[in-house]
């Protein structure tokens, strides 16, 4: 079993409360270390939370998370990445068994998809995508709580970067072409896992 | 197959709809048939813009459809009139790795051909797999789960490999699978335990693709037929 953590991204006064109520739960129900990155100088009001100073998080602080591989503290291996609006409320550390199984990366499908694929993303990120998948239905995923092998996941977060750059915008397009550039081995989840009965999303709260 | 449109990247010369060769210049847009528009593309004389178009003309001499199931002469007809240069098995003793690329498909499942073309292509990125996962309801918003379907001991055997059935799961039905021994590993497991009675063959499919782990593209349910 490898070392393992959950890495948060925050940034102001709404999500750093998102993130606090995200992590009384995370740890009401696991026993699991947790970092946040943020801004220096960030109070994190949590005894046991290390805080991760960056002070570049981007547009909707994503490129801080972009970086999570590289930023996650480096005894970390195998590192669940929860979105600040997320509610634990039960036991994530199966998917964790999942990466020592030999999985990647373990996350779940998007609920918008066919006609609806990539629908909140900018019409050029859309489009970039679908062109370089050469694929008009992939398969959306939903990267705000995901698990994944920080070492065997590297290039695929470094082609995840590149590929964000491209739109400096959201980073779901960006992860499907980053994918198509590096695959990994992906174990995606049910609703459960986001957005159900063991982790809640509530898709914006944080902003 | 027709004609495809295509963006000309270097001087081409093609024949119109009347029969006369004519000469086109980068930046211009001409028709040409399915093979010529391979040529093209692969020589870098020209490009497709549309990505499905663009798909249509992936070379799939190395594809092919292993047809399964109850109603597996249908696949012959279906497919066969939709991409006729693809060849078409049926195999009585169930599904194999028959080609470099193999489509893995019982005919009781409606799929868009028009797809086709694009699954296989998924297996020259780097993916080993490709199939969709079962949609639980119609507008494919929410997946069938490991846990809602099978046996008890079916599931208990399942839960035992894969750790959790809170998952979706890919259907059996339709799996585009590169010639490579995971691949091969995962069929011969999964041929072995889909026939067992009392097995779930989507549930065996699940721990066969889970024991061995190719990379799989998972692929969302929109792709079956509307």
């Amino acid at each position: 079993m490898h070392a393992s953590g959950t890495i948060y991204v925050a940034y102001g006064p709404p999500a750093l409360a998102e993130m606090r109520r995200s992590v009384a739960g995370l740890w009401q129900f696991n026993d699991l270390d947790v970092a946040v990155i943020g801004a220096l100088g960030t109070q994190l009001d949590l005894d046991g939370a290390q805080l991760i100073p960056f002070n570049q998080p981007g547009p909707g602080a994503r490129w801080a998370k972009l970086n999570t591989d590289l930023l996650a503290p480096p005894a970390w291996r195998h590192i669940l990445y929860l979105d600040a609006d997320t509610r634990v409320l039960g036991d994530v550390t199966a998917p964790f068994a999942m990466l020592d199984d030999g999985f990647d990366l373990v996350l779940t499908p998007s609920q918008n998809q066919g006609a609806d694929v990539l629908c909140h993303i900018g019409s050029d990120d859309r489009s970039d995508t679908i062109d370089a998948l050469c694929n008009p239905e992939p398969l959306q995923l939903q990267a705000g709580v995901m698990w994944f092998d920080r070492v065997r996941c590297a290039r695929l977060f470094a082609a995840w970067r590149e590929e964000w750059k491209k739109h400096h915008a959201q980073d779901q397009g960006a992860l499907l072409r980053a994918l198509d550039r590096e695959p990994v081995r992906v174990h995606i989840l049910g609703r459960a896992w986001n957005g159900g009965s063991i982790v809640e999303h509530k898709f914006g709260k944080a902003r | 197959m027709g004609q495809v449109w295509i963006k000309c990247i270097t001087i081409v010369r093609a024949a119109n709809n009347h029969g006369q060769t004519v000469t086109y210049y980068p930046g211009d847009w001409c028709q040409v048939g399915m093979y010529q528009a391979r040529q093209l593309v692969a020589a870098g004389s020209a490009e497709i813009q549309n990505p499905v178009t663009r798909a249509q003309t992936f070379e799939l001499a190395d594809c092919g459809v292993v047809a399964y199931g109850g109603s597996r002469l249908g696949a012959t007809t279906s497919i066969g009139t939709a991409l006729p240069e693809l060849k078409v098995e049926t195999d009585e003793r169930g599904p194999r790795l028959a080609f470099n690329r193999t489509l893995i498909y019982d005919p009781s499942v409606k799929l868009t051909t028009l797809l086709i073309p694009i699954g296989f292509y998924r297996l020259t990125t780097g993916w080993r797999m490709a199939s969709p996962v079962i949609p639980r309801k119609g507008d494919g918003t929410e997946y069938l789960t490991a846990e809602m379907i099978g046996t008890p001991a079916d599931q208990a055997a399942t839960k035992a490999i894969v750790r959790d059935l809170r998952c979706p799961v890919y259907d059996p039905r339709v799996v585009f699978a590169l010639q490579c021994p995971e691949c091969e590993d995962v069929i011969a497991q999964w041929n072995e335990e889909r026939v067992l009675p009392g097995n779930d063959s989507r549930l065996a499919f699940l721990r066969a693709w889970y024991t061995h782990k190719p990379k799989m593209c998972g692929l969302p349910a929109s792709w079956y037929a509307r």
